[in-house]
């Protein structure tokens, strides 16, 4: 199945919208008056497209389009906030040999309105094809960090960036225009740590990107929030947003410690270093703010056994943050947390696996169940490895 | 002479107090001239002291009363302050440098009303389940106020940051002495609104509240006592808002539990005194241990059973309130306001009515009412947009997108129920569950099964 991914506002609408190739639908992003607002998601229309396309859009758009849109209707003032001054940013890439895309991103990312110190973070490349291409960006910095480990990477970004915020894009994201600005309009708070944006996926061309998407991707909802504790329990502080499209004030460090080495992608642990970040700055007492209306589009894995291995991974590095918090913080909500999650999981593995349109290829239940099963051993390892490597916690 | 009084109840708060002074002291550049009426309440600290030895440039008074609690203060600052405009404002408020200009500009503007400026917490880190809660309360308070087209009720007039005319103070009597220690402001803010005196938000009129530094978990559950003790006086003086207080759950004499529950908070305290004292303590060991639904379970008891000690005192065994007087009575005029003549003319009817209740029509199809609520100010021009918006926003969105498709507006609406139920719903489960109906409903084919061999 391949779906379309259209980007449209809904106050000027394409006159046609019909498939072009054998796209069987699209996943719609719609616009008020440029603000990302929403999505819709349509099957294209087979049979000679009788019903006009503002119904189409109409009828499958989500809530929140439909409040942005009588908002601007009724001409009342947006309540997203509007700071006197931005932040000065750097932007981070941190990557690892994906040239292709690493270039589609830094083109978006000069494309943007707004000029930033752009760092690119080569991740224990295989060869020098990255520092090749950085070099053909003047403006972009080049840094080689021999170590592997995504969270590895970020420390160093964060210790070589410039500026007071540090924007992170991964390296198969494309920024749109206004991403950078919309991010840092949101560090006038001084309690705000971190903030998170929306990642939409820029195709879906296999059933594995579609699946992804559908099981939520990196899209946290189209409404601004800001959490805290309070309203957000630390464990979940995946809720809030990806390291896809984060950006951290760099006193974050000061605040609540770099990020654990021995998570996320490149050690045992798989995953899970944004969540842990985010987790502790809900900890320590501070704001995240997830402001959906600073964009990037990310390219989802494309094969079947790449989305295994994230799913896997994801639920791997969830019980090794678990692990983390249980044994090595003391904290006893880990426990009780860690059982139920377990209990859960298992029950899914025995329960009948349901069939429907977005069914996948392997049992989910099961490669779920195997990454939270190995999540604290992962974790134990990889510390005690990320302790061998030394500059453990920065 | 000057015109304008900014009056300080405190009561042993010395070092906040005097860098407050230092704050007010140093105003902005063409601030008109104000003074400064300290109301020494029962301080034992080194208030005094630190009082005569400051050197202001402001003129700076002090009041000194024996511990009569913030109403009486207020009431007593306000006699002898020599200004025309009174603006009150608490000693753990840091107020910022356009404070005194922003007040005055607001009455300047609109003269006659009261003006409340926001105070919410001074940004710092919280970790622990009070703070936290305390912190989110303040900061959503004035968020909410702040909004545009925010209807004020007697519940937003807090005294913290408040001023008005001293002539308008006098002739409203002041703040009620019964009121000691807690609620003195809404009572205050229910009698201004049902004498029709219009309430703005200054939102410049900024300070920031030193909560973090003044509220604990000990002295939340005082308060909890003056509040239940206030909100019993209240049901009293006020009998036909007792519905919004707290206290009307357990007036009613229904129900074995609320009875139960009147009995040990009018007679059980001499025992149960002595353990509750222990409730802080016992409620930062539960946190500790990580039983968060364990704490709130007892934080709320513990806060319930304060509440009712502090009504008791006032009620005692008896625990009928007063008859409400508008429980039966349903003569309130509602006026009735079609769309069809465009939203300008709908809102130049409420500015010109500002009625008490509304229905809002498109047509025949009706959009929403705009209810009548007790201590809340009258529906005015501003309320309609952001009311169509938010709490009407189910009735009128089809309306206004059946104008938008140019259809008749009797043409039922093609979104689904689903839809208009998550509406301004931003919670995350919300959205996911939303989003996976999103999928659901596109009925696309997959064609995994083909694909599994390719991959």
């Amino acid at each position: 199945m391949r779906l379309a991914v259209r980007d449209i506002d809904i106050l000027d609408l394409p006159p046609d919208f019909e498939p072009t190739g054998d796209y069987q639908g699209a996943l719609v992003l719609i616009r008020v008056a440029g603000r990302p607002c929403g999505q819709a998601v349509i099957a294209f229309d087979t049979e000679g497209g009788k019903t006009p396309i503002k119904e189409r859009i109409l009828s499958a758009a989500g809530s929140s389009v439909f409040e942005a849109w009588l908002r601007h209707r009724l001409a009342l003032p947006d309540p997203s906030p509007r700071p006197s001054q931005l932040p000065k940013a750097s932007v981070v890439i941190c990557t690892r040999d994906r040239t292709e895309d690493l270039e589609r991103c830094l083109i978006g990312l000069l494309a943007m309105p707004d000029k930033a110190d752009i760092l690119v973070v080569d991740n224990a490349p295989s060869n020098d094809a990255t520092r090749d291409l950085v070099s053909r960006f003047n403006t972009v910095r080049y840094l080689r960090e021999p170590r592997p480990g995504l969270d590895v990477a970020r420390n160093t970004a964060l210790r070589n960036a410039r500026a007071d915020v540090v924007a992170f894009i991964d390296d198969d994201a494309v920024p749109d225009p206004l991403w950078l600005r919309t991010l840092l309009r949101n560090f006038e708070d001084p309690l705000v740590l971190a903030v998170t944006g929306l990642t939409m996926a820029a195709e879906l061309e296999t059933d594995s990107q579609i699946a992804f998407q559908h099981f939520g991707g990196f899209c946290r909802g189209f409404r601004r929030q800001v959490y805290d504790a309070h309203n957000l329990d630390p464990f979940t502080g995946w809720h809030a947003g990806a390291g896809v499209n984060m950006a951290l004030r760099r006193t974050i460090v000061d605040a609540v410690g770099w990020f654990d080495e021995a998570l996320d992608a490149g050690t045992l642990s798989l995953a899970g270093g944004d969540t842990d970040m985010f987790r502790r700055v809900l900890e320590a007492g501070y704001r995240i703010i997830y402001d959906p209306e600073a964009l990037n589009w990310h390219r989802h894995r494309r094969s079947s056994k790449e989305l295994q291995q994230q799913m896997y991974g994801y639920e791997a590095a969830s019980f090794a943050i678990l692990t983390k918090a249980l044994v090595f913080e003391g904290n006893p909500r880990a426990l009780p947390r860690m059982v139920r999650s377990y209990i859960r999981l298992l029950r899914r593995v025995f329960q009948r696996r349901q069939t429907h349109q977005f069914s996948l290829p392997y049992n989910d239940a099961l490669t779920q169940f195997r990454g939270a099963a190995s999540g604290p051993v992962r974790y134990l390892r990889a510390r005690a490895r990320a302790a061998k490597a030394g500059h453990k916690d920065g | 002479m000057v015109d304008i009084s900014v009056i300080i109840p405190t009561h042993n708060r010395a070092a906040m107090l005097r860098s407050l002074l230092g704050k007010l002291d140093a105003q902005r550049d063409g601030t008109p001239a104000f003074e400064i009426l300290v109301v020494a309440d029962g301080c034992e600290d080194d208030t005094s002291t630190m009082l005569a030895s400051l050197r202001t440039r402001v003129p700076l008074r002090t009041l000194s009363l024996p511990g009569v609690g913030p109403a009486l203060a207020r009431n007593a600052g306000s006699q002898v302050a020599s200004g025309r405009l009174l603006i009150f404002l608490d000693d753990d408020i840091e107020p910022g440098e356009n404070f005194v200009g922003a007040h005055v500009g607001e009455h300047q503007r609109h003269p006659g009303g009261v003006v409340i400026g926001p105070y919410p917490p001074l940004p710092h880190i919280a970790t622990d389940r009070f703070r936290l809660s305390a912190r989110e309360w303040w900061t959503r308070h004035f968020e909410r106020v702040s909004l545009p087209g925010h209807r004020f009720a007697f519940t937003d007039v807090l005294t913290g940051n408040l001023s008005l005319d001293a002539e308008l103070f006098h002739a409203m009597g002041g703040l009620d002495p019964q009121f000691a220690r807690a609620r003195e402001d809404f009572e205050f803010g229910l009698r201004l609104i049902k004498k029709g005196v219009p309430i703005r938000f200054a939102p410049d009129a900024l300070g920031y509240h030193l909560e973090h530094q003044t509220m604990t978990l000990t002295g939340k559950m005082v308060r909890r006592h003056q509040e239940g003790r206030s909100d019993a006086l209240m049901a009293r003086k006020h009998p036909d808002i007792q519905r919004l207080l707290e206290i009307h759950r357990f007036a009613e004499r229904k129900g074995w539990k609320k009875r139960l529950r009147r009995i040990i908070a009018t007679r059980a305290g001499f025992v149960l005194d002595p353990l509750v004292k222990a409730g802080p303590r016992v409620l930062q060991m539960l946190e500790k241990a990580g039983l968060r639904r364990l704490y709130e379970k007892v934080e709320r008891q513990l806060n319930g059973y304060h509440y009712l000690r502090g009504a008791a005192e006032v009620l005692g065994e008896d625990w009928r309130l007063p008859p409400d007087p508008t429980a039966s009575a349903n003569e309130i005029e509602v006026l009735e306001i079609n769309l069809d003549q465009g939203l300008e003319a709908a809102e130049a009817m409420l500015a010109e009515r500002r009625p008490l209740a509304a229905r809002i029509v498109n047509g025949t199809v009706l959009v929403g009412d705009m209810c009548h609520q007790i201590g809340a100010e009258p529906w005015d021009a501003r309320h309609l947009r952001p009311w169509l918006n938010r709490q009407a926003i189910r009735g009128y969105l089809p309306v206004a997108l059946a104008e938008w498709q140019a259809l008749p507006n009797n043409v039922p609406t093609r979104l689904s129920d689903f839809t208009l139920n998550f509406l301004n719903n931003a919670s995350f489960r919300a959205h996911a569950f939303e989003q996976h109906l999103q999928w659901m409903q596109a009925k696309l084919r997959s064609a995994l099964d083909e694909n599994t061999s390719k991959s």
